[in-house]
């Protein structure tokens, strides 16, 4: 076992690790720890944009920002935060410009923006109740904005020195009473076991897509800093809102940014349909994910999706009457994927999709400085500090508008920067305890020893289904009841994994198996928040409990983990400027 | 294991001679060809080429040729060499192969053009 | 349907040398990824046989291999792309150490791309909007800002192989990212890097980089760019 002592450890080196590790001041160490190199996170698959009232294109206002951020969370989301995030929006995207990144620009040489789900205007810009609509407010670099985005960031903590481990895998927090005093990680190229002894700890570990069989999200998308916490006593907070995002490639899950509807791409059924004028008259394709990836369900359960040859079904994407200039300008990534990966001609035909595991708007609580926090008077936990997709700060409530992602991890993930980079200051070391890597070693011991007959591709493929058939877009009390017995009985079975690789070099069998750990940890606490939230709101739709109830459940869920059923907490929403209304496009 | 090593010289003008010669080449090899094989109006009797021999404009044009060609052939062909990883010592053989050869097919030439 | 996967292993643990194992694997259909076969291997049949992979659509860059012969990525090679009616052989990256199985040690790689200094230098106080930039100046640099740093190219270039101290097409592809960006005022320096016999001299447009690479970016073209620039600075 080695063990290291850094001011700082960030866990995660995607968008909101990166950014983060540039706050950190000269004089003080700071270690990125990532189970990736930084550059194969999953911050790079992002593809629309970044949303920021910047107004090159045409007039728009930060406010104007916030209330479509807090009515896409179905108000849901804390104003307090969301309004920190739509004012820091310009200054965070002008940042970006001046560290380099490449957009794409106006004819005057400013960035370019587009249109993007749920993002709008009033139609008349005096009169903020007159009729809304789109508005151009993602700035991007053609599709591939998050690709470009975690490049620039890298590049400038090359630029820094930022000291990264790169393929360390993160398999616990060190607690020491009740603040956080450091990681525990596996060195995969050699599985050494290492302890990192540090003041601040930041989890920027990204989401869990991977619970779920069809998800947009990479393989490493396993949830791990969820579970660090769960496992750790704290809470996860709005775990059952899990965004599913319509336009995944069929079968595949792999994203198709809304950018192809940004740009003018329409969805049709199987009677050639443009059906999204039924479900969102005023903005049509451009409504929030959730209620597109509904209405895409909708569609096929009532007989008008496709049927493909092995008997699933999907809905089309039509982007053959853009001008071929946008196409190849503008999207030139996805269209590649549908020829790549399903042998389509965008500029032809339509594109078969359906909706896909996406991105996780619960998380780990934290205030707007990204600090975490335990209980539901937001007290936070001394040195532990999370920022991104890992987070719930909450600015996404209960649906995430796109674009808000890539923006959430630039300015939460400075936000915590400048906090951890105050609180090293003056903070002591917390004692680091004797037994810190103790659970680890055996976790990994039990593993390499066990002859049982489980295996984790086997176990991990029937959670992701049954997570996909229970827990997906439509939710009920029924399927969540056999589900939360299911994840028990996971769990138990979980104990009986047995790996082949017994080596210390890249064991990646090894780390396959701690992952699935994590997600089936991760699991719980979104079937126990659906199965608790009895009402529909954004993403969470309950097929039981079809309306939105703001008297009892206008408020956010923290879940703790306990021997027997987890415990459940509630937590108020900040609500400020805008009070809840029937959310209609 | 990579090390920058820092500059130690610039391949640019190398580069540059590389191309400009091969521009010079173009013209000097098809001149040479049409008027040498391909055009009998040119005359290719063994007292029509002695006379262009004495002609001071191809007697220039003749030392371009072999110079550039020279040039052009052997760099190229250093470069081809240099796509091996070779001990010092081969390479310095070799470089020193070129080198000369450069020198005596130069001097060998620059001597028949001159002689007549 | 059945097909076969030729994989060379190696075990530093366990073998002196690499080896080839065959694995008979079930497809789908011809659009079956060449990652979710090795998933399949991996998951179904041997838990050891080691690769990097994340996103699985081609845009981190953690599967480069060499299958059939050609440097590219497991997860954006379909059946159809390749001969599958035989074995499909599947190597790691050339030229460089194997770790283990399909992993290389990509170190040295890396060292080579920070030696451009890859990242904006503009010391010149920025302005309180962005830096204005025309899209015709911004396209420029959104080919080259494609790459994914998977190294397809830079290990299946002859002049990599035959000398390791060459910077090697993916660095010179991020120098030309940086040089040719009108925000950025370092040019010089970056040149400096490139402009010596193991820099951008070293290129002698073989365009197998081209060939492996799987973002289709024309990696010679740029390096061509930047020799020009060099020559230029040259005059």
């Amino acid at each position: 076992m080695i063990k290291h002592q850094y001011d700082v450890v960030i866990v995660g080196a995607g968008g909101a690790g990166l950014r983060a590790a540039l706050e950190i001041p000269e004089g003080f160490s700071c270690a990125v720890l990532s189970k990736v190199f930084p550059t194969r996170s999953h911050t790079g698959a992002a593809q629309g944009g970044i949303g920021a009232s910047l107004g090159n294109e045409e007039e728009d206002s930060w406010e104007w920002h916030m209330f479509d951020t807090v009515k896409g969370s179905d108000y849901l989301g804390d104003q307090d935060a969301i309004e920190i995030m739509a004012k820091d929006a310009v200054r965070a995207i002008i940042e970006l410009e001046h560290m380099g990144m490449p957009f794409s620009r106006t004819p005057e040489g400013k960035i370019a923006q587009r249109r993007f789900g749920g993002h709008t205007r009033p139609e008349n810009p005096d009169d903020p109740d007159s009729k809304r609509v789109a508005v151009k407010r993602s700035c991007y670099s053609a599709d591939r904005t998050g690709h470009i985005m975690l490049h620039t960031l890298y590049e400038n903590c090359i630029k820094q020195k930022v000291h990264f481990f790169s393929e360390y895998f993160v398999t616990d927090l060190v607690m020491s009473g009740k603040s956080c005093a450091g990681v525990v990680a596996m060195d995969i190229a050699t599985s050494e076991i290492h302890v990192f002894h540090a003041k601040a700890v930041m989890l920027a570990t990204g989401g869990y897509g991977r619970v779920f069989r069809i998800t947009s999200n990479a393989h490493v998308g396993t949830g791990d800093g969820f579970s660090f916490v769960y496992n750790n006593g704290l809470p996860l907070q709005d775990m059952e809102f899990v965004q599913f995002h319509p336009t995944g490639l069929w079968k595949l899950g792999i994203l198709i940014s809304e950018a192809a509807r940004g740009e003018g791409g329409i969805l049709l059924n199987n009677k050639g349909e443009r059906f999204m004028e039924r479900y969102a008259p005023t903005v049509k394709d451009l409504a929030p994910r959730d209620m597109v990836s509904r209405a895409i369900i909708t569609e096929i359960r009532e007989g008008r999706g496709f049927k493909g040859s092995d008997g699933t079904s999907y809905v089309q994407l039509d982007v053959s009457h853009l001008p071929k200039e946008v196409l190849n300008d503008k999207l030139p990534e996805i269209t590649g994927f549908a020829r790549t990966y399903l042998g389509v001609e965008p500029t032809k035909e339509p594109i078969p999709i359906q909706p896909t595991a996406h991105y996780a708007m619960g998380g780990i609580p934290t205030t707007v400085d990204a600090e975490v926090t335990r209980d539901k008077k937001r007290t936070t936990v001394t040195g532990l500090y999370a920022a991104g997709e890992a987070a719930c700060v909450s600015v996404h409530g209960s649906n995430r508008l796109g674009t808000n992602s890539l923006l959430d991890l630039i300015v939460f993930g400075r936000r915590g920067g400048k906090a951890i980079a105050k609180f090293i200051k003056d903070a002591e070391f917390a004692p680091l305890p004797e037994d810190a890597a103790e659970r680890t070693i055996a976790r990994i011991d039990t593993l390499m020893n066990s002859k049982g007959k489980e295996k984790v591709g086997a176990l991990r493929t029937e959670l992701q289904e049954k997570m996909m058939e229970k827990v997906g877009i439509f939710r009920n009390e029924k399927d969540l009841t056999e589900m939360t017995a299911e994840i028990k009985s996971l769990r138990e079975r979980y104990k009986e994994v047995s790996i082949d690789d017994k080596g210390k070099v890249f064991n990646t069998d090894l780390m396959e198996a701690l992952e699935l750990g994590n997600l089936i940890e991760t699991a719980e606490p979104i079937i126990h928040g659906a199965l608790v939230r009895q009402e529909s709101r954004g993403a969470h739709s309950r097929e039981d409990f079809p309306n939105r109830d703001d008297k009892k459940w206008l408020k956010h869920t923290l879940i703790y983990k306990t021997d027997g059923k987890p415990k459940i907490d509630f937590k108020p929403v900040s609500i400020t400027r805008f009070q809840p209304k029937e959310r209609k496009y | 294991m990579y090390n920058h090593t820092g500059s130690r010289g610039s391949g640019a003008p190398g580069w540059i001679l590389q191309r400009i010669t091969g521009v010079l080449l173009f013209v000097v090899v098809l001149t040479h060809f049409f008027v040498m094989h391909a055009n009998p109006a040119s005359g290719h009797t063994y007292a029509a080429v002695l006379a262009r021999m004495h002609d001071p404009f191809w007697k220039m044009f003749d030392l371009t040729f072999i110079t550039v060609g020279l040039w052009h052939g052997l760099n190229g062909t250093w470069g081809v060499f240099r796509d091996y990883k070779m001990k010092p010592a081969v390479s310095l053989t070799i470089y020193g192969v070129i080198i000369l050869s450069g020198i005596a097919f130069w001097v060998l030439g620059v001597n028949t053009i001159l002689s007549f | 349907m059945k097909v076969t996967l030729r994989i060379q292993r190696y075990n530093p643990e366990r073998d002196s040398e690499p080896y080839y194992q065959e694995f008979i694997v079930e497809a789908g259909d011809e659009k079956e990824r060449i990652l979710d076969l090795l998933l399949q291997v991996k998951w179904k049949y041997d838990g050891t046989l080691t690769f990097r992979r994340s996103c699985a659509h081609g845009v981190c860059g953690s599967d480069g291999m060499r299958i059939n012969g050609k440097n590219r990525l497991a997860c954006s090679t379909l059946l159809r792309d390749v001969n599958y009616k035989k074995p499909i052989v599947i190597e790691p990256l050339p030229s460089i150490p194997i770790v283990k199985d399909l992993i290389v040690d990509m170190s040295d790689f890396y060292k080579k791309y920070e030696a451009v200094k890859p990242y904006l230098i503009n010391n010149s106080p920025p302005p309180e909007h962005e830096r204005y930039q025309s899209n015709e100046d911004a396209e420029k640099l959104f080919e080259s800002a494609k790459c994914i740093l998977c190294g397809c190219c830079t290990t299946s270039c002859p002049s990599s192989w035959s000398d390791e101290n060459y910077i090697g097409p993916a660095a010179l592809l991020k120098a030309y990212r940086f040089v040719f960006d009108t925000r950025d005022e370092a040019a010089d320096e970056r040149l400096d890097v490139v402009d010596t016999p193991d820099g951008a001299w070293r290129c002698h447009t073989i365009f197998n980089c081209v060939e492996a690479c799987p973002k289709e970016i024309n990696i010679t073209w740029h390096i061509s760019k930047l020799k020009k620039r060099l020559a230029e600075r040259e005059m």
